[in-house]
């Protein structure tokens, strides 16, 4: 079985665990140094490390240079729920959503912009680049295309206070009801990760999402950027 | 194309279309470096980042010391579904399979005495296996569940049976599945097994399922390469 988990310091990160949870250490707060923890485990120092780099490296701790290993912050987790309703559904969960918003263009529609929305390149789309926070904590850079055609003079809302599906919906009578993304992984590279205030190589869920009207018409294609080290997907299902 | 994008942008979407209409086929290798920087006219520094940008994203894959190669497509799974992965693969044209590397009991210790309200001493089983889509590995899955629960669990072959299948056959009925998909730094021996490289970027998925009474009866921890995987979401 040592092939396939590394049992020592699969039971060691186990012990590290209990002594977070028995010791109710909260985020940020450091955990003792790798000689206290072997000392106090009766485990040696190299398992002590691995299970730490493994715990680092599913963001449950952290490390600052030359101070040592802290508890990190809980994921912001979003349940799937969410994705239609984003503000209402983060608000519902406690959390305080602004946006910040970086451009508002319209753009001439490139291949791929195109064919989600079954629309002819060249077509005029606007193009909407937001950051979006959560308790003023940069999470989210989200690039929405939506065909000109749809909502003219949309340029006039102010999306760094107006929901983008509530303008849709009182203003143009476009009522958003599906979702469809593609979920994969990607680095932050410039300007991106600054727009996230992350560094450079951060890894990020890379989400391409279609939305459909009630005439099951693609109306906006979107590009998000979430950052990985701070959020967390997740989905509920009664069987 | 976006004549404003970098010049390596504008190569990768080159090179990205051609893979995209077939003109590389998969397991093909593409052309060199140097035949590339003649085709094109830009230099070399250009067509290597080009190159790794479309490794990075996990269309090309380099072998050692044998060139680039077009890679298998990714596989595409639902975030909002439980659907046996064996039958998901087989309707996308793809081969499944599944290896068991180790299947046993082991002590619950703090973390699944917590999680499954045992006692430390008491036993769970662990299940660890691969899964294959044409050969290559994609997920790696370990499942826990506590050895009480399922009459025999020893009896079960873990390469052909799905734990739903089990439950259901022992009227074990189970309510709701919750996962939370995650973005970790993979490390051995978990990296080596899905071929991976160490510290390298993976989807990490837990998934509690719970009984009628709310009490945790399955925990799941799978990894998978994003460079093989997608996840899917339909939202209503």
């Amino acid at each position: 079985m040592g092939k396939y988990i590394n049992l020592l310091s699969e039971e060691l990160r186990e012990d590290i665990e209990e002594y977070i949870d028995r010791n109710q250490l909260k985020p940020g707060d450091k955990l003792p140094s790798e000689r206290e923890l072997a000392k106090m485990l009766g485990a040696n120092r190299i398992t002590v490390r691995d299970a730490l780099r493994q715990m680092r490296y599913e963001n449950l701790i952290y490390t600052v240079h030359g101070r040592g290993n802290f508890i990190s912050k809980p994921y912001y987790i979003e349940d799937a729920k969410n994705f239609i309703s984003y503000t209402a559904g983060w608000t519902s969960d406690g959390y305080e959503v602004t946006n910040r918003l970086i451009s508002l263009n319209i753009i001439e529609a490139d291949k791929k912009i195109a064919e989600h929305l079954e629309i002819a390149i060249g077509t005029e789309v606007y193009q909407i680049k937001r950051v979006r926070l959560l308790d003023g904590m940069e999470l989210f850079l989200e690039t929405a295309h939506i065909p000109t055609a749809y909502c003219p003079k949309l340029e006039s809302f102010d999306f760094e206070k107006c929901s983008l599906y509530s303008t849709l919906e009182q203003f143009y009578q476009i009522k958003l009801i599906k979702q469809k993304h593609v979920i994969s992984i990607t680095k932050l590279t410039a300007p991106e990760n600054h727009f996230l205030r992350a560094s450079e190589g951060t890894a990020a869920f890379l989400i391409h999402g279609v939305t459909f009207d009630t005439e099951n018409r693609p109306v906006e294609y979107c590009v998000s950027l979430n950052r990985a080290d701070r959020y967390a997907m997740s989905s509920k299902l009664i069987l | 194309m976006d004549v404003k994008s970098p010049l390596y942008i504008q190569i990768a979407d080159l090179l990205r279309d051609k893979i995209e209409k077939g003109i590389f086929t998969v397991g093909e290798t593409i052309p060199s470096e140097r035949e590339l920087t003649e085709t094109y006219g830009v230099n070399r520094m250009t067509v290597r980042k080009a190159v790794s940008l479309l490794v990075e994203e996990g269309l090309l894959i380099r072998k050692q010391g044998r060139g680039t190669f077009v890679n298998h497509p990714k596989i595409n799974t639902t975030l909002d579904t439980i659907q046996g992965m064996g039958r998901f693969l087989n309707d996308m044209g793809i081969q499944s399979s599944t290896k068991l590397l180790y299947s046993g009991k082991r002590k619950a210790r703090y973390k699944f005495s917590k999680m499954f309200h045992l006692n430390p001493e008491d036993s769970v089983f662990q299940v660890i296996r691969l899964r294959l889509g044409d050969g290559e590995p994609f997920v790696l899955e370990y499942i826990y569940t506590p050895y009480c629960l399922i009459d025999n669990i020893e009896r079960y072959d873990f390469s052909t049976y799905s734990i739903f299948d089990i439950f259901t056959e022992q009227h074990k009925w189970v309510q709701s599945t919750e996962k939370v998909l995650s973005i970790i730094k993979i490390h051995n021996p978990q990296a080596a097994l899905l071929n991976m490289m160490e510290d390298e970027f993976a989807f990490m998925m837990e998934e509690r399922t719970y009984d009628q009474s709310e009490n945790v009866v399955l925990y799941t921890k799978s990894y998978s390469s994003s460079k093989r995987f997608k996840f899917l979401t339909t939202m209503l």
